[in-house]
């Protein structure tokens, strides 16, 4: 696997998806973070293989008359680049703020 | 009733305008995504208000979807996707890349599949004959034995029986010692009628010897081939499955051979190969009959198996004082023979291994020339590529992974080339196997194998490190230095372009090479073809006919049976002359006899002078157009009344060489080392060539027909007009004849002679078809550095335009450049040629290794193809504008 460059927005997407921000839009709304810088972080920690993309099931969705959403999980992966990057950026744990929990989960 | 009917949601036309930015493969996942999220976002809390502003930010958050699909294709588009960190994903980045410069791939593939497939059709053919086991187990253990005349300069010379019985009694270093007769025959009283088959006379231990066994059945027993054992026979694979539809029951039943009952015993396997010639079935030694009995005729082959432990210098150590022995036992008939000892794998492949292993350099030095191209053309991607692999680099991608992207890149270049490469090869290896000739195909199928495909798959995975990883590598240390954009304009470094031109010169040396390789023997082939045979080329038929045995037992039989042959054939319109021979020039190969001449000393024990001897009967040196140099033809006297002589002919060789005149007509020779019966030569011949169109003419005895009446031969007939309706006339006669006679093995002369020359025309055309292909491909590289050097060097023959230099010296200047590089190649190829040639010493007719006007022209077609590979650059270069060039 060749190096990742976590920038730090991208630690912040990591982070936010960590504390349970689980969808695109959710992550958007907790970080502050504009949804043209998110939406590519999502997609390449995704492809880096540090968050892992599902929908959700369509019965759950039915019930809630939605369409099922695209939620982000962490992997191992990801949460051994969120460690590193809680080293190189110290402030980023205080970064999203510290009571806020997801809108929906 | 879903939300999703209650009208647009903010925003949502600009993220459905944003997913056709998307490939469709990727579009409605991305769609559902964000829509999804609009959705939730929008009505997901029913009791919500939501005000205009709201709407507002919710559109301007799908801005945000326009990048988001924009840096997606774009990730896409560079394979910059989890799959590009996994080989499978460098793989499916390399197609994709590879299909967007079609021109670079269609070059690649092609060069290389032309290289693979000729390497692998001549692998495949190295493979049947050289490497193959033959299904012989431990094929390494096995020698050819064979006698050793020094007087015939002939160290393979057939053994006789007595030798064979003696060696085998009193060696030590074989664990089996086999004797074979190849070409024996007999007819096979089938429903269909008769049939003559082909019968390899074998000694009983001869599959033990070998290594093999019967896949049904059994081997014979010990004792199975001594004279009065009852008759056993052992079918051929294929005579089993044609001529008894393989019948699984055949074992224990009794098939019938010239009118004598044998027992089948066994059935080989179809992977077995005779040796030496194609049979039908297997008989016990004892057919031979009283060939057994008879120490002056040299008929056996014999094969043996070397004693664990033993290694085959000490066999031949062995050998040495056992010939002594038996010259002095034997001296009338070993006076001089010693023994030889070969490995059986070089004896069986030995005339076809060096044409062989000729064109497989040749296929290699082809491919060599191809990997050259196909490196120089990798150079220039990667170079081209540099910015791309740069900004890849910047975003993180280690030089590893840039090395593997362009290595697995080769590989994706190497597995398609391999496949159109092996596709390629089957076509050619059943074109090929057309013009093969029969000693290769004798030695086994050729085809594709695993073995093969294992080369090929070794082959590519070669070819694509070498001309895959110095480009890869190159990149990859270019790159990392971080010098993204001002490296657009910035040229290779000098080693690249001295490595590039390197390259260039190793490919014009091999064309070179190959090109005069391929020139002497188109040369030597012209000869080969210009040589008289010394009989007619055209209108002159020949088939075999064979009298059964019981049915013809007497001389005087046979006599009636040819002499009314003859006559009734001669009758047939379109018949100009007919005869008969028992052995057929360039077709049967020859017998030699002792001829020892009435008043000329004695020669010592062994050494008389012999010649090869032939049956011919009246009308044959007529039918073939060969004239008689003196004396006269035989006739219809020469025949076995009391007041006849016997009558010979001997060819202008043998009076030359033997009877030390041209006109020895009156004189008499005895024959096979007897005093008497004593022949009157009657005439003298033209020589032919026999046994082959390269060999000098040997001498020759021909016996009349008429005083020793055969039991078949060749009836050769002159004819008018066309061959098919005489052959079917012919074919109509013999069977009224009597149809237990069977007619086969029908030739045009001009098929014999074909036959007589189809290995060199062989190697001829294969290693011309090399040669052209290496010519081309050396022309292609050059073409390619030289109009590299050219777009590099743009600017600079802009300014000297511009300071005056005109159009002619530019073309002047780039062409210098390309006579420099042939001028290097020159002193080094001719080297190539020395060597290159002298190792075909042996595949030439008539024509020197160091042939002049053969490497003048060589040289002229390599200068040719390297003068236009440089002109449509240098012409390019010459009309470059000044203006655009500087300001460009």
């Amino acid at each position: 696997m060749p190096s990742f460059r976590l920038t730090y927005p991208t630690a912040i997407v990591l982070l936010a998806v960590t504390r349970g921000f689980r969808h695109g839009f959710d992550v958007i709304d907790v970080s502050g973070l504009k949804s043209g810088t998110v939406y590519p972080i999502l997609r390449r920690l995704e492809d880096a293989g540090m968050l892992r993309a599902r929908w959700e099931s369509v019965a759950d969705a039915r019930d809630a008359q939605r369409p099922p959403r695209r939620y982000y999980q962490i992997t191992g992966a990801g949460s051994q680049a969120l460690r590193d990057a809680h080293e190189r950026y110290p402030g980023l744990a205080r970064t999203l703020a510290p009571g806020a929990t997801p809108a929906t989960t | 009733m879903t939300a999703h009917d209650q009208g647009r949601l903010p925003g949502e036309t600009l993220v459905r305008l944003a997913a056709y930015a998307l490939p469709a493969s990727r579009r409605e996942e991305w769609l559902a995504e964000w829509l999804a999220e609009l959705e939730w976002n929008w009505r997901g809390d029913p009791q919500a208000r939501r005000s205009p502003r709201d709407a507002f930010r919710l559109r301007l958050r799908c801005v945000g979807a326009i990048v988001d699909a924009v840096t997606l294709r774009r990730r896409i588009e560079r394979g910059d996707e989890s799959r590009s960190h996994s080989m499978a994903g460098d793989a499916w980045f390399a197609v994709r890349s590879l299909r967007r410069t079609p021109m670079f791939t269609a070059v690649v593939v092609t060069t290389l599949a032309l290289c693979i497939g000729a390497t692998t059709s001549v692998f495949s053919i190295v493979e049947s004959a050289l490497l193959n086991g033959l299904g012989y187990r431990q094929i390494d253990r096995l020698v050819a034995v064979w006698s050793d005349n020094p007087k015939e300069s002939n160290d393979h010379y057939q053994v006789s029986v007595g030798d064979y019985v003696d060696w085998r009694a009193r060696t030590h270093s074989y664990a089996q010692l086999a004797g074979f007769f190849p070409s024996w025959n007999a007819l096979y009283a089938g429903p269909d009628g008769m049939e003559r088959i082909d019968v390899g006379a074998v000694s009983a231990n001869f599959l033990r010897t070998l290594g093999a066994s019967p896949s049904l059945g059994r081997d014979f027993a010990d004792g199975e081939d001594r004279p009065g054992a009852a008759g056993t026979v052992i079918l051929s694979h294929e005579f089993w499955s044609r001529a008894l539809q393989a019948d699984p029951r055949i074992v224990g039943q009794s098939l019938t051979f010239d009118g004598k009952p044998y027992v089948v015993i066994g059935v080989l396997s179809s992977r077995f190969v005779f040796p030496q010639a194609r049979v039908d079935v297997l008989l016990p030694l004892s057919v031979l009959g009283t060939y057994l009995e008879r120490r002056e005729v040299h008929m056996l082959s014999v094969v043996g198996r070397l004693r664990d432990g033993v290694v085959i210098d000490a066999a031949r150590r062995e050998a040495a004082p056992i010939a002594a022995q038996l010259r002095e036992e034997h001296a009338k008939e070993d006076g001089a023979l010693g023994i030889t000892v070969r490995p059986l794998r070089d004896d069986l492949a030995g005339e076809v291994r060096r044409p062989i292993l000729i064109l497989f350099a040749a296929v290699c030095a082809v491919l060599l020339i191809g990997c050259a191209n196909v490196t120089n053309l990798m150079f220039g991607r990667a170079w081209s590529r540099r910015q791309e692999l740069s900004v890849r680099m910047a975003m993180g991608a280690s030089p590893g992974a840039i090395v593997q992207q362009l290595l697995v890149e080769s590989a994706v270049i190497a597995i398609a080339s391999g496949a159109v490469g092996v596709a390629l090869a089957m076509v050619a290896t059943r074109a090929l196997s057309s013009l093969l000739p029969l000693s290769i195909t004798r030695l086994g199928p050729v085809a594709l194998d695993g073995r093969v495909l294992a080369f090929t798959l070794a082959v590519s995975v070669v070819v694509t490190l070498a001309c895959g990883a110095a480009p890869a590598l190159g990149a990859a240390r270019g790159t990392s230095g971080g010098t993204l954009v001002a490296s657009a304009r910035m040229s290779h470094g000098r080693s690249t372009r001295r490595m590039y031109r390197a390259l260039v010169v190793g490919e014009l040396v091999l064309a070179l090479v190959l090109t005069a390789g391929a020139g002497l023997l188109i040369n030597s082939f012209a000869r080969l073809s210009g040589v008289d045979p010394g009989f007619r080329r055209d209108r002159v038929v020949r088939m075999k006919f064979a009298l059964p045995q019981n049915t013809y037992a007497t001389p005087a039989s046979r006599f009636r049976y040819n002499q009314s042959l003859l006559e009734q054939v001669r009758a047939l319109p379109g018949v100009r002359a007919a005869g008969t021979i028992n052995r057929f020039p360039l077709h049967d190969g020859m017998v030699t006899t002792a001829v020892m001449v009435e008043g000329d000393p004695a020669p010592p024990p062994g050494l008389a002078p012999t010649a090869d001897y032939r049956i011919a009967s009246v009308g044959y040196f007529r039918a073939m157009g060969i004239s008689m140099a003196a004396g006269r033809d035989f006739a219809a006297t020469d025949n076995t009344d009391s007041t006849a002589h016997l009558a010979v002919i001997v060819n202008e060789t043998a009076a030359r060489t033997i009877l030390h005149s041209p006109n020895p007509i009156g004189r008499r020779v005895g024959l096979g080392g007897n005093a008497r019966p004593l022949f009157t030569i009657v005439g003298v011949v033209r020589d032919v060539h026999d046994p082959s169109l390269r060999e000098a003419p040997r001498p020759q005895v021909f016996l009349s027909a008429q005083q020793a009446p055969q039991s078949g031969g060749n009836l050769v007939i002159y004819y008018e007009g066309t061959s098919t309706p005489i052959v079917a006339q012919v074919r109509r006669l013999v069977q009224s004849i009597d149809n237990g006679v069977p007619l086969f093995d029908v030739q045009t002369i001009g098929d014999v002679l074909d036959k007589a020359s189809v290995s060199d025309r062989f190697t001829t055309v294969v290693l011309s078809a090399f040669s052209f292909l290496a010519l081309l491909l050396a022309a292609l590289g050059t073409y390619a550095v030289m109009a590299y050097g050219v777009s590099e060097r743009t600017r600079e023959i802009g300014v000297r335009m511009a300071l005056g230099a005109r159009a002619t010296d530019v073309l002047a200047m780039v062409m210098r450049e390309g006579a420099v590089l042939f001028a290097l190649a020159l002193p080094l190829a001719l080297g190539g040629v020395w060597a290159g040639t002298r190792a075909m010493r042996s595949l030439l007719f008539d024509t020197a290794p160091d042939d002049p006007r053969t490497l003048a022209f060589s040289i002229a077609a390599l200068a040719v193809a390297t003068a236009v590979a440089c002109y449509l650059p240098a012409r390019r270069a010459s009309r470059v504008d000044p203006t655009t060039a500087i300001r460009g």
